[in-house]
């Protein structure tokens, strides 16, 4: 295991990745104790006042710190977003894997339905789904987890037609495994690092589809903090206060960067092909 | 004896840190055919790439002495030894699929070769017998085929009708015929055979299997482990091999052929690059490794045009 | 004449034609042959010829498209999948190519760990020494446990994959083509150890290869695969010495041909 941990110091695309998520979660996670007012706390008397010492991002219309509205809403927005795309993602490879290996009927009828809703933009999917579902934190997750779960089944089923073949997924065949062992021990760690780079930026545009739908007021209700709700406030005022709306945009715009980066060199470590050999 | 064709003196190929081919010396002279047997990983084929300077990015070739035709290319700029590849020197591969450009037909592979080559006139007549030399039945049909509807042994042919086309003074085969099926294999090396006769080149025959090598060349040169350890005169080197490495791959082959019990082995693996041991390269797999051995081995002279890098019979 | 281990019957394989949408081609047309016990069959031919298929479609890795497979006269060729599983063991391969035999994520130890817990050929606690022993019968040292597969050479993992075969005590082994990736100098320390271990358990091979010298050496029989069908079956020495079809004949031309490696060659 050492071997892993230094191909991980010597990877800066790693390093970068983790380090930006590292912060953002330290300030989402330690948010309320970070800064010295909490995100509902109104203060009327500074309204709209721009980034200075004391509130770093300025405040909003109600004279509450953008900052500390931010990184609550932050943890919001990743919690739910995180969730969604866990949950579509554990069930989409789950059936998109079966449908590899059972073929057939079961394996044309699974991908049609994922071409069904590969045939609409996702947040279109999304929106359609809320409209169904009704409006709500639990329905945004949902909605998320719907709209990965084709993804996840159509990119894992692929991975796991390609591997099928392989000499040593037949080995295993002959030694008489079954399929409920093949697939989770076999196959699914060498598609892993495929499904872990989809999973960061999943949970990347996850947080991007959560703001957009309480943006539109179909999420997150006021006065809870989300990502979503803050950009929906910044843009009344977006004339009188710019900063609101661009800051907390630049800080969703970094956030993701780092789950980007993370994702991309979570890939090329957790692949021992590209790693040196440490030889005999 | 005639000046020689090419000349290469302490030729050496690095990947970065690692030696990949370590001071190989090799003299060719016109007419003549140089097999070179090794394995994966011993050389052969780098030392021909960097010859024809089309080695891949990161490796990097230098030799003292690199004189082709009296005229030293050690010195010469890239730009200016274009020219040579193709004309002087040529290369055919072991996989002929890469050498096509599979949008265009064979016909239009020739006529570019035979265009580079400055020839008058029509082209079709000429292609159609370059086609027909290399023994590919109806040479008009396959000039219009494209290379993807041919079999690999006729692509293969083709390639090498390309090749001649160019007239080059050295045509450097890479295992030719390890793609292929028996009898297509036994066709191509009777083909070189042939043109072996027909043409006034040298030909450098690369190849592991020591077999083949025995059929086509007339000097044999040894590689392991990016070096060379023995080379002589072919019938001399098949018939009494003196590196403890040719003396193995011999009695494993004699084995085989006369369906021994057992199979002389060569026990042990090939060194993986990096990981090569200091002194005698195959020192950890050699039955006959004394003290001395842990020294590195010059390639020594032990009759005329023969040498071995051992201290066996020094 | 004791009972043949395998039987195969007019074995049909077909596969969807590349080259023609829609069209099916015969991987495998109307192939019948037995293998004994303790016997090896050399499948020869050149590529395209289905020897491969036909070893595969034997162990059921390829689903036939008519015809039987018999193992020990159980009929073979129509169970599912879970229903194959208990017979499964008694039949191994050993693949062409060492290193994708094996799971790039698991050591070498694991790999051959799991068949004796999959099978509780071994309690948890004897797991660790039978795995050194199986690496022992191959020429293995038992530290190899654990390496990973990119750590190995290829003769190493080859013998490696042998072991993993040879732990579920199989009847029948599968080559295909199991020394044609090694390097020249490791390929007669693979042939070596399959004689061996073929002998000391008594062991019955389809040893598929387009190396003719390979397969006269090792194999007791030898059938020559053209387009599907199988042309003749025969000892070897019949086989090589009086070959009956023309096509063997023009293949064995090559063997006999190449004057270096049977004749220049001193011994």
């Amino acid at each position: 295991m050492g071997g892993l941990l230094r191909s991980a110091l010597r990877s800066r695309t790693l390093l970068t990745g983790l380090l930006i998520t590292l912060l953002v979660l330290f300030g989402i996670l330690a948010g309320p104790w970070l800064t010295p007012f909490a995100p509902e706390e109104m203060d009327f008397i500074n309204v709209l006042t721009p980034p200075d010492a004391i509130h770093w991002l300025g405040t909003d219309s109600f004279g509450r710190d953008v900052l500390s509205r931010v990184l609550s809403g932050g943890q919001v927005s990743l919690l739910i977003s995180t969730c969604g795309v866990l949950a579509g993602a554990a069930l989409g490879v789950a059936l998109g894997m079966s449908a590899a290996w059972r073929g057939g009927t079961y394996e044309a009828i699974l991908m049609a339905g994922c071409d069904l809703l590969f045939a609409f933009p996702s947040f279109v999917l999304a929106l359609f789904m809320m409209v169904v579902l009704g409006f709500g934190v639990q329905n945004v997750i949902i909605a998320i987890a719907l709209t990965y779960l084709p993804i996840f089944a159509r990119l894992s089923r692929n991975l796991t037609r390609a591997l099928l073949p392989e000499p040593f997924v037949q080995a295993a065949r002959l030694m008489g495994q079954r399929p409920a062992r093949i697939l989770p021990f076999e196959i699914l760690p060498n598609i892993l690092s495929t499904l872990l780079v989809q999973a960061s930026i999943g949970i990347a545009f996850g947080i991007v589809m959560e703001a957009g739908l309480s943006f539109l007021g179909l999420g997150v209700q006021p006065p809870t903090p989300s990502l979503g709700t803050i950009l929906a406030d910044g843009r009344e005022y977006f004339q009188r206060a710019p900063w609101v709306l661009t800051l907390t945009g630049l800080v969703v715009s970094v956030a993701l960067l780092g789950l980007n980066l993370l994702g991309d060199g979570l890939r090329d470590l957790t692949d021992p092909r590209l790693r040196k050999a440490a030889g005999p | 004896m005639s000046a020689p064709l090419l000349e290469v003196r302490n030729l050496r190929v690095q990947a970065g840190p690692l030696e990949v081919v370590r001071g190989v010396d090799l003299t060719l002279r016109p007419g003549e055919t140089l097999g070179i047997i090794g394995e994966s990983g011993s050389g052969k084929t780098v030392t021909c790439l960097a010859l024809l300077r089309l080695l891949p990015e990161g490796l990097k070739a230098e030799a003292d002495v690199l004189v082709w035709r009296g005229r030293d290319l050690a010195s010469l700029p890239d730009r200016e030894f274009r020219p040579y590849r193709g004309r002087e020197m040529a290369m055919v591969f072991q996989d002929p699929v890469g050498s096509f450009n599979p949008a265009k037909s064979i016909g239009w592979h020739l006529r570019t070769a035979l265009d580079r080559l400055g020839a008058k006139g029509p082209w079709r007549p000429r292609a159609k017998a370059l086609l027909a030399d290399v023994g590919i039945p109806r040479p008009e049909a396959v000039l219009e085929r494209y290379p993807h509807q041919l079999s690999g042994g006729m692509l293969q042919r083709a390639l090498i009708a390309m090749v001649v086309a160019l007239e080059p003074g050295l045509i450097v085969a890479d295992e030719p015929t390890t793609n292929l099926d028996n009898i297509v294999e036994q066709q191509i090396l009777a083909l070189f055979a042939d043109l072996r006769k027909r043409l006034s080149a040298a030909f450098i025959f690369i190849t592991h299997d020591i077999g083949i090598a025995a059929q086509i060349s007339d000097r044999l040169a040894v590689m392991y482990a990016g070096d060379i350890v023995e080379s002589g005169p072919a019938a001399e080197v098949l018939a009494a091999p003196r590196h403890p490495y040719t003396r193995g791959l011999i009695a494993t082959a004699n084995a085989l052929a006369a369906r021994a019990e057992q199979l002389a082995e060569i026990p042990g693996q090939l060194p993986a690059p990096g990981a090569r041991p200091s002194g005698c390269v195959f020192r950890p797999r050699c039955t006959w490794a004394q003290d001395g051995c842990e020294a590195p081995q010059p390639l020594r002279e032990v009759g005329p045009g023969r040498q071995i890098r051992c201290l066996l019979d020094a | 004449m004791p009972e043949p281990l395998l039987q195969v019957e007019n074995l049909l394989v077909r596969f969807a034609d590349p080259h023609r949408p829609g069209g099916e081609l015969r991987a495998v047309d109307g192939v019948s042959l037995t293998v004994q016990p303790g016997e090896i069959l050399g499948l020869v031919g050149e590529s395209g010829s289905g020897k491969t298929t036909l070893g595969k479609t034997v162990l059921r890795l390829h689903e036939p498209a008519g015809g039987r497979i018999l193992l020990r006269g159980l009929d073979l060729t129509h169970l599912s999948e879970a229903a194959l599983r208990p017979h499964r063991r008694a039949m191994q391969m050993v693949f062409q190519d060492p290193l994708s035999s094996f799971n790039p994520r698991q050591t070498i130890g694991t790999a051959v760990a799991t068949p004796l817990k999959l099978h509780r050929l071994c309690t948890r606690a004897e797991l660790p020494e039978r795995v050194a022993q199986i690496l022992d019968e191959v020429g293995l040292p038992a530290a190899f446990a654990e390496r990973y597969p990119h750590q190995m050479s290829g003769g190493q993992l080859q013998r490696a994959a042998i072991g993993r075969a040879l732990a579920l005590k199989p009847e029948l082994i599968v080559a295909d083509e199991a020394v044609s990736k090694l390097d020249v100098s490791v390929r007669a320390q693979i042939l070596n150890l399959l004689r061996a271990v073929q002998a000391r358990s008594n062991l019955a091979m389809i040893f598929i290869t387009h190396d003719l010298h390979v397969a006269r050496f090792l194999c007791h029989r030898i059938g020559v695969m053209h387009f599907g069908k199988l042309l003749e079956i025969g000892p070897t020495e019949q086989v090589f010495e009086a070959p009956q079809h023309d096509y063997t004949r023009a293949l064995l031309g090559t063997v006999h041909g190449s004057v270096a490696r049977d004749v220049r060659i001193p011994a």
